[in-house]
């Protein structure tokens, strides 16, 4: 066996520039391959992440059928049941409660339909970074004015220009409250936030929870409680973990994917793309090989022919072959493997800015137009599995074809 | 420099080992196809989604009063548009011009409600121009005055279905606040997130009654015969309602996201054409520079005989180039056999419709069709890039002294 890897290494060295060329070309289609996979998974992470932030939280839980049919009054009444639960699960890092009701909101010339969201704004802090996305006007605060101080909004600044609304003017809100009414109350534009994403700058007004509560007339009942985890892997596992203590209490817990069925979906598409990508880039690379295998076979047919004739059985013969495609693949696959790493590293240090085509951005990927392309492991580990098994599978044929030769006419090819 | 002999020559080179100059030539066709038809996918995919824009909601062309783009209120509308319409008609090239009213509002059953866009419209003259009748699919598209159509995802949410009464309250153009009660005729389904989750349409004579608009609207979305025609019948008109106080957007802007984000989307174009390019140039690099190998001898007499380096260089050259263009003609062959195939049977992407629905108006089914950019770029680079790969090996045949040449083993 020893000798047969000692003959393998020996011959691929043989035609160094052959053996280059080839590694060249499984190692740069390997690595390109990496890092096109690190840069959609980077771009993938981060827009769940900043998606997840902005919208859902991981984790969003409700009142059994509110969330398929949306009715203030069968809201979550009982928030401590859920926080109790919530604050002895150590998976947990943060999580804060919502109002969230559909609604209008008018100055004296112009009005538009928005979802206004209801929050406390120390805890929502925590999970949405929209205290750093107010690019005028102040952040809301914790609501002391008392009953005559006029409240506070904050909306996108797309909103704003469509509005035609300046921090310091009047706005009112006007929402469906729980028992069916229509109420509307006056609040002040405090703020104008730009997280971004076009729905949230176009079509969301956020207010205090107590503001949001009294408006649509909840007493003390939230919509939703969203929950922020530790680590984003924990979703399922702690999804699971809450149902089975919640449902029985008439509470629905649902996941980001299940919420946001759009996103997971894209990403799914994207990825079958480069799944084909990879596939078809393999097929070509495998040629490749296929081409070098049986040409250098060829050079060595009367080499193959004397060494038969002295008593190496075809069964041997295969096995040298295929040693030399083996040693090929698996230093294709760890130059690949080592340069597409690499270079995701590299990118990573200072991340791709795709900013230059700006509006685009803006629509898919919530506040950053800078990616940091992330290296999985498994995206890693099996492309270099294939590309490996690809080199195998392909230096069988030219195996079998050594190994049928004749010794004695093989002796006398020219 | 053609001359008969090198072709002979080259052609008889090639099937000297059949085998090798299958499998290359065969690894250009099979990487062309896949790229033919990959762009025809993408470039499928774009162009109907831009159409289905453009016929759903966005029109060519729309015409708005002056100031109304930046601000939509119905204070900046289109006063008495009978003449405008009459000057649109008069228009080469435009198909339709249709009057509508766009305003904000609530809509609000009995303990539901939520933001609306409403918008009227003539109702029968869209039913030719626009696909908006097809995407009805509950209840009628003709509905009589009193009565609307409303998005399907509006209709989940406010929990009504055809014949149930809907309130919709509006800040009318005087400022006032109006309200009505109608009855949903229908629910469409358009595949377009916004649309089906905001839009309620009906006729423009009862939006016109509840904005207290008069004889007004506030846009007027033209249909042309062709996407090109655009900027000719923009300048043709641009000076004539100018006068009149209104303005014209074309539909490059009007989807100027949409535009925007199919051009992120090119990196996924261009992004696989270079990896595939790369990996093939050294699959034929390799394989050009064996077959000179092999021929040291042969080359080496060649030169010996008189042939100069330089007809050397054109006759690995053109070997190369031969391999290219039967590999070019068969890819663009494989390509264009899958691309009618899908082309007319479509490709069904519905089981990602949520994820699709993202992008507005985007097609659950895709049917491939190139364009003619993307089949000469694609076509063109792995010619090229095939050819090129073989001068270096064509540099080392030419490089070669042939008295040494000719005693190589």
């Amino acid at each position: 066996m020893s000798i047969f890897l000692k003959m393998a290494w020996r011959n691929i060295q043989r035609n160094l520039r052959r053996t280059l060329i080839t590694l060249s070309a499984i190692t740069f289609g390997l690595s390109a391959m990496i890092v096109f996979f690190g840069f959609a998974d980077g771009f993938h992470g981060q827009w769940v992440e900043n998606t997840v932030k902005a919208y859902t939280g991981h984790i969003q839980i409700y009142r059994s059928g509110y969330r398929d049919d949306p009715q203030l009054n069968r809201s979550i009444e009982d928030v401590s049941r859920v926080t109790r639960e919530l604050k002895a699960d150590p998976a947990v890092n943060t999580f804060t409660s919502r109002v969230e009701v559909q609604g209008l909101i008018s100055t004296a010339e112009n009005s538009y339909g928005v979802l206004i969201r209801g929050i406390d704004p120390e805890e929502e802090i925590k999970i949405t970074a929209i205290k750093d996305r107010i690019i005028r006007g102040r952040y809301l605060e914790g609501s002391k004015g008392g009953l005559w101080a006029v409240r506070g909004v904050l909306i996108g600044y797309r909103l704003a220009e469509r509005l035609n609304a300046d921090i310091g003017d009047k706005v009112v809100l006007m929402v469906q409250a729980a028992d069916g009414s229509l109420t509307s109350e006056l609040f002040r534009l405090k703020g104008i936030f730009r997280m971004g994403a076009v729905e949230l700058d176009s079509s969301f007004a956020m207010i205090t929870l107590e503001d949001a509560r009294r408006l649509a007339l909840m007493g003390e009942r939230v919509t939703e409680i969203a929950v922020m985890l530790n680590r984003p892997e924990d979703v399922l596992p702690f999804a699971e973990r809450l149902k089975k203590r919640l449902s029985p209490s008439g509470y629905e817990v649902f996941t980001w994917d299940e919420l946001m069925p759009a996103l997971r979906e894209m990403i799914e598409l994207d990825n079958i793309f480069m799944y084909i990508i990879l596939l078809v880039v393999l097929v070509v690379i495998s040629l490749g090989i296929l081409n070098t295998m049986l040409m250098s076979i060829m050079e060595r047919i009367r080499e193959f022919g004397i060494m038969m004739a002295m008593g190496t059985t075809p069964g041997r013969v295969v096995l040298l072959v295929m040693l030399e495609s083996f040693f090929i693949g698996l230093l294709g696959v760890i130059l690949g493997a080592g340069i597409g790493i690499s270079v995701n590293r590299v990118i990573s240090i200072r991340g791709f800015d795709l900013s230059r085509w700006g509006g685009a951005v803006e629509f898919f990927a919530i506040l950053d137009p800078v990616i940091y392309p992330e290296t999985d492991p498994r995206n890693v580990l099996w492309s270099c599995g294939i590309v490996f098994l690809t080199a195998l599978v392909v230096s069988v044929y030219p195996a079998l074809r050594a190994a049928t030769l004749r010794p004695v006419e093989a002796m006398h090819h020219a | 420099m053609l001359k008969s002999p090198f072709i002979k020559m080259a052609w008889r080179n090639l099937w000297r080992s059949p085998r090798r100059t299958l499998i290359t030539i065969s690894a250009i066709s099979i990487g062309l196809m896949a790229i033919v038809f990959y762009f025809g996918l993408m470039d499928g995919m774009n162009s109907q989604t831009l159409e289905n824009n453009i016929r759903g909601h966005a029109g060519h062309i729309k015409v708005y009063a002056k100031g109304y783009k930046k601000d939509p209120t119905l204070s900046k509308r289109i006063k008495e548009p009978g003449d405008i319409l009459r000057i649109l008609s008069e228009e080469p090239h435009i198909l339709y011009a249709l009057p509508r009213i766009n305003a904000q509002g609530l809509a609000a059953t009995g303990v539901k409600s939520a933001g609306v866009m409403i918008r009227g419209i003539d109702l029968k003259q869209e039913e030719k121009a626009s696909d908006f009748k097809r995407y009805v699919r509950e209840g009628i598209y003709d509905i009589p005055a009193g009565k609307i159509l409303i998005g399907k995802d509006l209709a989940k949410l406010l929990r009504a279905g055809i014949g149930e009464t809907l309130s919709l309250i509006v800040q009318a153009a005087d400022g006032s606040i109006g309200a009505e009660n109608y009855k949903i005729g229908g629910i469409f389904y358009t595949g377009e997130a916004a649309m089906d989750s905001s839009l309620v349409v009906m006729s423009l004579e009862d939006l016109r009654a509840l904005t207290v608009l008069g004889g007004d609207v506030t846009e007027i979305t033209v249909i042309l015969d062709r996407s090109e025609n655009t900027k000719g019948v923009m300048r043709s008109l641009e000076g004539r309602l100018d006068r009149k106080g209104l303005e014209l957007v074309g539909w490059e802007e009007l989807l100027a996201f949409l535009l925007a984000m199919q051009s992120l989307a090119e990196v996924f174009k261009y992004v696989p054409l270079v990896i595939l390019i790369v990996v093939a140039s050294l699959g034929i690099l390799n394989t050009v520079l064996m077959s000179v190998s092999e021929r040291t001898r042969e080359l080496g007499i060649m030169m010996a005989l008189g042939t100069r380096p330089s007809r050397i260089v054109f006759l690995i050259l053109l070997e190369t180039t031969l391999m290219g263009i039967a590999g070019v003609i068969l890819g663009v062959t494989g390509g264009m056999i899958l691309l009618t195939y899908f082309g007319d049977r479509g490709i069904d992407f519905s089981q990602w419709s949520e994820g699709l629905r993202t992008i507005p108006f985007h097609p659950t089914t895709i049917y491939p069709v190139i364009e003619p950019v993307s089949f000469y770029l694609a076509t063109g680079v792995v010619f090229v890039s095939a050819v090129l790969s073989a001068l270096y090996p064509a540099y080392k045949a030419a490089r070669l002294r042939p008295v040494e040449a000719i005693h190589f083993a």
